[in-house]
């Protein structure tokens, strides 16, 4: 395995596992109406996202 | 003097090397029946590549070693990035303790919107550099569109729920609970292992749920 794609991989998982710490962090200083609006924004962005990856 | 080299074609050269006794073949006999590694000819045979010669069966041993390595490689990533993600969310999970149905419910399914996006960024590195083929893509990103579309349902149920009054565990554990049927009956055979270890942070944000809104400490 060509090793620029290992650190690649490794980069987005670190990347993620950041972003998915961040997201715990600003839940705790948020209403539940807002997560909730958050949530909902994540949803739309994410069919956006399904659409670009089946596009790849 | 003896010359290397004689004018005319590569063809003349090697039979003036085998009238003058310097062709290597012929000089060296052992060289034509044994590679270095000692696997006989007359079974592997040889081959050029590049002006340098390859024993056919030293070659095949390196091919399958590199495989292997490259394979080995990738699982141990694969199975890296899962445990890393998994674990993550798992912590999710046990921070939801202080807070009431309402908000675990909610949080959960926000877990779960950011689970999904970070399995959509793993898929697309995975099949970026080849982990992923096709149709395993095709299969998480059937997966992920299934989870949003139900986790967008349970979200509307809970948020019902709560504006008709009701605040026990009670009132929103049976929609957790209609959240993993949902994804459940809808979603891909998962039989593939690899692919499953990159949906299993999903599913455990999912299954999470109904902990964290039985583990709930506020309205009761």
């Amino acid at each position: 395995m060509d090793p620029n794609l290992v650190v690649s991989i490794a980069l987005t998982a670190l990347n993620e596992i950041l972003s998915i710490i961040a997201h715990i962090r600003a839940q705790s200083g948020m209403t539940t109406g807002q997560i909730a609006a958050l949530a909902d924004q994540q949803d739309l962005a994410n069919k956006d996202a399904i659409k670009a990856l089946l596009a790849l | 003097m003896r010359t290397h080299l004689v004018a005319g074609t590569q063809s003349d050269n090697i039979k003036d090397s085998i009238t003058k006794g310097t062709n290597v073949l012929v000089a060296m006999p052992e060289f034509r029946t044994r590679c270095r590694n000692d696997h006989r000819t007359k079974d592997a045979g040889f081959y050029f590549v590049g002006g340098r010669r390859w024993c056919k069966t030293c070659k095949r041993i390196s091919n399958k070693n590199a495989k292997e390595r490259a394979r080995m490689q990738r699982k141990l990533l694969t199975s890296a990035v899962t445990c890393s993600i998994l674990a993550v969310v798992l912590i999710m999970i046990a921070g939801c303790k202080i807070q009431d149905p309402y908000r675990a419910a909610i949080r959960g399914s926000a877990d779960v919107s950011q689970a999904v996006s970070s399995g959509i960024k793993i898929t697309a590195s995975y099949y970026s550099s080849g982990t992923f083929n096709d149709a395993q893509k095709a299969t998480a990103a059937k997966y992920f569109g299934v989870v949003t579309e139900c986790n967008m349902t349970f979200r509307k149920a809970v948020t019902d729920v709560h504006n008709a009054g009701l605040t026990g565990a009670s009132a929103f554990l049976p929609i957790a609970d209609s959240f993993v049927t949902c994804v459940s009956v809808g979603s891909p055979n998962l039989a593939d292992p690899k692919v499953a270890n990159v949906l299993k942070a999903i599913d455990t944000a999912i299954r999470g749920i109904s902990l964290a809104v039985s583990n709930a400490k506020g309205v009761q």
